[in-house]
């Protein structure tokens, strides 16, 4: 061994020493920059031979830079991280049904049901009290405007998710609509980097800064939707979302695209390819349960095995529908053989005639009420003496009028509308019972949810700390990696000096 | 030996996650404080939360019938004193008979007699058109009209007659019981008036008929002594008549006064079943609370001292 190869290597061993050093920075700078993976400079010693007595070596090199990282680990993270996502944006809407459904304190429906039961006892006590009958009346035009003002901000609500069909401009500003724009636009975020890569690759590089910029996109597309992935040989890679192949390498195969849909699903989405044909119709379908596009889609959907918005706007209408028709059947009440009819009191309020006017009434002018359009009869509403407090006998010699209209203090009408607050008239349930029923599902809905995305929060955690624990940088590591390059350093600074003077010693030998 | 890397980032998100949970926790606690209720949305307890609504329609439902009870039995107690009043009348008319019915009386004492009857007549019918609440309580359900027409020394009953149950004024006490504190004034007090088909023939019927019989005899020239003294045991059976009635507008008083007792307990009873289901265990929770802050404190604390340490202290 020559004294130059010493220095050689020893000149070497500073190189290396400086490169670990290099890597250790980058790591220690970059400890908190998202998706970055932790790296490490790989060592391998060099060449040795003997000959005659003589030893070659070669020292140490660099073979690599190794990136921490677990495609499987990151794999498993994007389906769970999907999973997460859908029970988050299922928890945030079903927050907001349960916030509008939150009648507990007593108001609401259920607020304005006992007042018009109270109101409709104060009527049966004094059926000739105009205070009475103007309150009864007003309070049966409450329940209609509850019914109506729960089920527009519920439909509001919805207009926000995923637009009405009613509305086409709707459909541009809705969630879905922004959520598919960051979906292209990681999309072809993705495509770029994939670009990039296999540019680097080609040339012999390995490009670890793309590759994290490319697992943090693919993280946050997870999000959204389902991901899934397959390397090529480039080192780029095929993305899928659910079945769908989405991209070829860098070669985009589609663009998702939201386009209206029917009352029951006013969203839709489908892929068309670069050319704008369609490549996937009804590809909500291939979301699954997975992905904040999907929870959007179904709970603004008509799935009638999961909580959607418009499962509870049709419970509140099958409830106004059975009330209105209730009322009105008391209201209007006219025996099978015509000898007995519900009466209200004439204009001045002295005697009895015929009830015809229906109480509640449609403002679509529809035949069949629902939680939207049931409204109250204005003509009663300004003429509380049209209320039928009276069930009584027709006159047989004239049809049209009462029997006995002096008959003021007859109540039967009355009592129907009280007692009409104990009778099922909706699936063997009362008015109140229902509306109790209704909010207590959504209790009962949103609690589920609540449960799942704890589990799923939780599990989440699991795998993100597994995850992190392989390619995140721990400091102490760092630090530990930080002394041993520069104590290597020093040392092999320390075998530079030595080898210097060892030539030295022999320069000065040849010189005396 | 398994190493796993504890890495430092991990290390910081852990502790901020385990602090953001305790926050959470406390802040669900104080706003159970705030509120006062344990079950804050439907959520929270699905079970409570339909039971905390089905006890505020019971609730509701109670006070209604508690202010229909209280309402009915003050209608009781107003026909009952009219009811007083009126068998008074009547005791002071049959006096007024026995006292007629010596022969040794003129016929202008007769007279005299007679209009006292005929007084007592006009303010039992006066009575009996006695309102309650802008109601006439004698005349069924034609409340508006007044239960008798006293003209021309005439008693007519003109309020409803039908004693079929849909004819009934009814006060709702119960989610299937309906009470009547309303009796018909022709029942009770009866009528006295020229038939119309026969103009010789007098409808008389109950108390007031028996009177009209009883004046007209007096004011008779020469007086009808037979049929005064004939009536001292008519209006005997008429106070009795009333008496009886009155003896069960009693019964139903007692019945409303149970009625009412019955409510204002069942109402404590739910208060109270809905204090259970919503209302926060004051003592229990501020126990929770101390706890709770303890641990929140305890992690920042822990967490404070674990984010401290590396390497880089001892370098």
């Amino acid at each position: 061994m020559s004294i130059l190869q010493g220095i050689n290597l020893a000149q070497q061993g500073m190189t290396v020493s400086q490169a670990g050093l290099t890597i250790v920075s980058n790591n220690v700078s970059n400890m908190n920059t998202p998706g970055y993976s932790k790296q490490r400079v790989d060592l391998a010693q060099g060449h040795f031979y003997a000959e005659g007595g003589r030893i070659n070596i070669s020292g140490v090199e660099v073979s690599g830079i190794t990136r921490y990282r677990d495609s499987f680990m990151d794999k498993y993270y994007r389906d769970e991280n999907s999973v997460l996502s859908y029970y988050q944006e299922m928890l945030n809407n079903a927050t907001f049904i349960q916030d509008c459904m939150n009648e507990l304190s007593g108001t609401g429906i259920t607020g304005a049901l006992d007042e018009y039961y109270t109101a409709a006892q104060n009527l049966m006590n004094d059926p000739t009290n105009s205070v009475y009958r103007a309150d009864f009346i007003q309070k049966a035009a409450k329940v209609a405007q509850e019914f109506n003002t729960k089920v527009d901000s519920l439909e509001e609500y919805r207009k926000t998710l995923v637009g009405d069909i009613d509305d086409p401009a709707s459909l541009e500003k809705s969630q879905i609509s922004n959520d598919v724009n960051t979906v292209n636009q990681l999309i072809d975020q993705i495509a770029e980097v994939n670009e990039q890569i296999a540019q680097s690759v080609n040339m012999g590089g390995d490009p670890h800064a793309l590759y994290d910029q490319r697992e943090l996109l693919l993280d946050e597309l997870s999000q959204y939707v389902p991901v899934k992935t397959e390397d090529t040989p480039s080192g780029e890679i095929n993305l899928y979302i659910g079945d769908v192949k989405i991209l070829n390498r860098h070669e985009k195969l589609g663009t998702l695209e939201v386009v209206m849909g029917d009352e029951n699903n006013p969203a839709k989405i489908n892929i068309v390819n670069e050319e704008g044909e369609p490549y996937k119709i009804d590809f909500e379908k291939e979301l699954g349960s997975k992905g904040k596009l999907a929870a959007t889609l179904e709970i603004a959907g008509n799935d009638s095995d999961s909580f959607t918005i418009k499962g509870v706007i049709g419970e509140l209408d099958s409830l106004a529908a059975a009330f209105a028709q209730s009322v009105n059947e008391i209201q209007q009440y006219r025996s099978a053989d015509g000898t007995e009819a519900s009466m209200c009191l004439s204009d001045d309020g002295k005697s009895l005639v015929l009830a015809d006017e229906p109480i509640f009434v449609t403002s679509d002018g529809s035949a069949d009420f629902s939680a939207k359009n049931i409204t109250i009869n204005t003509e009663v509403l300004n003429n509380p003496n049209k209320i039928a407090t009276a069930v009584g006998d027709v006159d047989p010699n004239n049809p049209t009028q009462p029997l006995n209209p002096d008959a003021v203090g007859n109540v039967a009408g009355a009592e129907k509308f009280c007692n009409m607050r104990n009778e099922a008239i909706i699936g063997g349930l009362t008015s109140e019972d229902k509306i109790t029923s209704i909010i207590s599902n959504v209790g009962i809905e949103t609690q589920k949810i609540t449960n799942n995305e704890e589990t799923q929060y939780n599990s989440l955690a699991l795998i993100t700390t597994q995850r992190e624990s392989t390619f995140g940088v721990n400091l102490d590591e760092e630090l530990v990696d930080l002394m041993k390059y520069q104590r290597s350093y020093e040392a092999s600074a320390r075998v530079f000096n030595v080898m210097d003077e060892i030539l030295q010693i022999i320069t000065n030998l040849a010189n005396s | 030996m398994y190493v796993s890397r504890i890495t430092t980032n991990y290390l910081n998100n852990s502790i901020i996650s385990n602090i953001n949970n305790n926050r959470d926790i406390l802040l669900g606690m104080q706003e159970q404080f705030i509120s006062g209720n344990k079950v804050n949305k439907p959520s929270d307890n699905p079970g409570a939360a339909s039971g905390i609504m089905n006890t505020n329609t019971y609730l509701s439902k109670m006070e209604t019938y508690l202010s229909n009870v209280k309402g009915a039995y003050e209608e009781a107690s107003a026909s009952d004193s009219v009811l007083d009043s009126i068998i008074t009348k009547l005791q002071r008319a049959k006096d007024l008979a026995t006292q007629g019915s010596q022969e040794l009386n003129q016929s202008e004492q007769l007279q005299m007699l007679g209009t006292e009857i005929e007084e007592i007549m006009k303010s039992i019918a006066q009575l009996a058109n006695t309102q309650y609440n802008s109601k006439y309580i004698y005349s069924g359900i034609n409340t508006k009209t007044a239960a008798y027409s006293t003209a021309d020394g005439e008693y007519i009953y003109q309020g409803e007659t039908s004693t079929a149950e849909k004819d009934q004024r009814f006060i709702q006490i119960d989610d299937n019981m309906n009470i009547s504190v309303s009796p018909l004034g022709k029942d009770l007090f009866g009528e006295y008036y020229t038939d119309p088909d026969n103009p010789d023939n007098k409808i008389a019927t109950g108390a007031l008929g028996d009177l009209g019989i009883l004046r007209d005899a007096m004011m008779a020239e020469p007086p009808d002594y037979e049929t005064v003294r004939e009536s001292i045991d008519k209006l005997e059976d008429d106070v009795q008549h009333i008496l009886t009635y009155r003896t069960e507008l009693g019964n139903t008083m007692q019945t409303l006064t149970m009625m009412e007792n019955k409510y204002e307990d069942l109402k404590i009873s739910y208060t109270n079943q809905k204090s259970n289901l919503q209302d926060v265990d004051l003592v229990g929770l501020s126990s929770d609370l101390t706890y709770q802050q303890m641990v929140l404190q305890a992690s920042l604390s822990i967490g404070q001292q674990m984010m401290q340490p590396s390497l880089l202290n001892y370098m």
